[in-house]
């Protein structure tokens, strides 16, 4: 699609302006078909592995989904250590109630749900301050062939990043699976055991928030 | 911020995971039109979601490493489920504050004050609390977890004052004994002089004096071994010991522990097997904390085979005496060992 030039060039837009080569161009997602509360697959396969071999049917689908759950997480937390405790919490907790499990269900579903969940918990009992500090700025990488674009792509990479950051656990969890798991406001409700008015709520107060943070952010660099 | 300016923020938000009707986009077209400031703060948005870094785009999770992790948790947790089985104990799910759970603590406060200095470490944050010993002092601790720790001489342990089940974390230098309670599957770490050693519920010595390899022995459970900076970790079971060189690289193969009184310090259960008199004294002095001299040095070459559980120097000398033909005086803080000797 096309976007339209404003008429009136504000800081953050010129600035964007100028990284014209780096910016990707807009293209509207299709849902992802990865992960989805529709997701139905053929468990036959689980359910014999289970019952043969619980420890290699547990290998399977560790191996299976561990990456993709860390990286979901990660999107989330944007903490390395805390993704791999809480994936692992997730995966305990299958294995000390494996005689419970369902495979009727999807265990991806479970998984995913299940980590998303751990992983907003986890935010809201370690809320902390997340502002822009001196450091984070001169943290970039500085080096002989980074050009004054690349540089300032960079810094507005990071802002946005702790825009993000400074976002409440729910309006950041919501943000986190549309903007990266591309779900949809159903799933996204489903996931979260919330309303899709909710959904919308939290979208458009992390939207509103990230904007002031941002705008904030050029003021102060001109 | 009105209501309908509430709503706009969800419109865009709508639009740009392509979630809005018919109605909705001509209500977020003529937002749009009604000002050139709206335009303006749209296309912000849009510029600010399109820029928005994927944070997991350089993120590469090491699945093989997160399975040892998780199998070392899952067999560390089954073991100490089946052990409390077959003991016919309750499942420890919690800690209780019980009566006794505050005399254990008291007892072990009393413990504190009597041998080993104690005091606050306010140097930045979090607050540290540290426990010392001193030559010949020993001490135990219980830890907030139920943990217990054994403290030997010249040994310093320190930990976080927020220290709980959730977030278990110690610093040694110097020697200790471990019993470390099972906490919901939950990692207990000990860092010491560049190593790292992880745990779920288990006990084992750690002996981690500055300028000497870092060395650990299993006595139950499962203990994971690495560098401080390093998760290639060596899984141990009972009955095994591993070092880490003074290069603090890598972890020296794992093999059987040797030294059957390794933790003699710590429970007084000590075990000689045709062992010479030198290397009794030794065992000895080390765990009484004593000076003991010979006066004939063809004295060094007699062979002991002998067990002792927690039993006084006095009665061990006794014992040592009457098989093998030697006779013992105290002289103030040292005991002189007299006799025939042995080629």
């Amino acid at each position: 699609m096309l976007i339209h030039q404003p008429t009136i060039a504000l800081g953050l837009l010129s600035l964007y302006r100028r990284l014209g080569a780096y910016t990707a161009s807009y293209s509207k997602f299709k849902p992802n078909p990865y992960y989805t509360s529709q997701d139905r697959q053929d468990n036959t396969f689980l359910i014999r592995l289970k019952e043969e071999d619980e420890e290699k049917f547990m290998e399977h689908i560790f191996r299976s989904f561990y990456a993709p759950l860390c990286k979901t997480v990660y999107n989330i937390t944007h903490d390395t250590e805390a993704t791999e405790d809480i994936v692992q919490d997730v995966f305990m907790k299958v294995w000390r109630r494996k005689d419970q499990l369902d495979l009727s269900q999807s265990v991806k579903s479970y998984l995913f749900r299940s980590s998303v969940n751990t992983a907003l918990n986890y935010l809201e009992k370690n809320r902390r301050n997340t502002s822009m500090g001196e450091s984070d700025v001169n943290n970039l990488r500085y080096s002989n062939n980074n050009t004054e674009d690349e540089l300032r792509y960079q810094e507005v990479s990071l802002h946005i990043d702790h825009a993000v950051q400074a976002l409440p656990p729910r309006c950041r969890t919501v943000f986190a699976l549309s903007r990266y798991e591309e779900m949809s406001y159903a799933e996204i409700a489903d996931q979260l055991s919330i309303s899709v008015k909710a959904v919308e709520k939290h979208m458009g107060k992390a939207l509103k928030m990230m904007r002031m943070h941002l705008q904030n952010f050029i003021n102060h660099s001109t | 911020m009105g209501q309908a300016q509430e709503d706009i923020w969800s419109l865009i938000g709508k639009y740009l995971s392509d979630e809005l009707s018919e109605k909705e986009k001509q209500k977020l077209q003529s937002w749009k039109e009604s000002k050139a400031e709206n335009q303006t703060t749209f296309d912000q948005v849009l510029h600010m979601w399109e820029q928005t870094p994927r944070p997991a785009d350089d993120y590469h999770p090491e699945v093989d490493k997160g399975w040892q992790r998780f199998k070392f948790r899952a067999e560390s947790e089954q073991e100490y489920y089946q052990k409390e089985h077959a003991e016919n104990k309750p499942l420890a799910k919690v800690v209780h504050w019980g009566y006794q759970r505050i005399a254990a603590i008291a007892a072990s406060v009393v413990l504190l004050l009597s041998a080993g200095t104690w005091w606050w470490y306010s140097t930045g944050t979090p607050e540290m609390l540290t426990l010392s010993t001193g030559e010949n002092e020993r001490t135990t601790l219980l830890l907030p977890d139920s943990s217990q720790v054994w403290l030997n001489e010249n040994s310093q342990l320190q930990y976080a004052e927020e220290f709980n089940v959730e977030h278990r974390l110690v610093h040694l230098s110097g020697e200790a004994f471990f019993e470390i309670k099972e906490a919901e599957g939950r990692r207990f770490t000990i860092f010491s002089e560049g190593a790292k050693t992880e745990v779920i519920g288990t006990s084992f010595n750690l002996r981690a004096y500055p300028d000497t390899p870092v060395k650990v022995q299993v006595v139950s459970g499962k203990v994971a071994f690495s560098p401080a900076d390093d998760d290639n970790a060596v899984f141990l079971e009972p009955g095994y010991e591993a070092t880490l060189g003074s290069e603090k690289k890598a972890i020296e193969k794992k093999e059987p522990i040797e030294n059957p009184n390794f933790r003699a310090w710590q429970n007084q259960h000590i075990q000689f097997q045709n062992t010479s008199l030198q290397e009794v004294i030794d065992v000895l002095e080390d765990v009484y904390h004593t000076d003991i001299q010979l006066n004939n040095p063809d004295l060094a070459n007699c062979r002991y085979t002998a067990t002792f559980e927690g039993e006084q120097l006095q009665d061990v000398l006794h014992v040592l005496s009457v098989t093998g033909n030697l006779s013992f005086e105290r002289q103030g803080s040292t005991y002189m060992i007299s006799g025939q000797g042995c080629q």
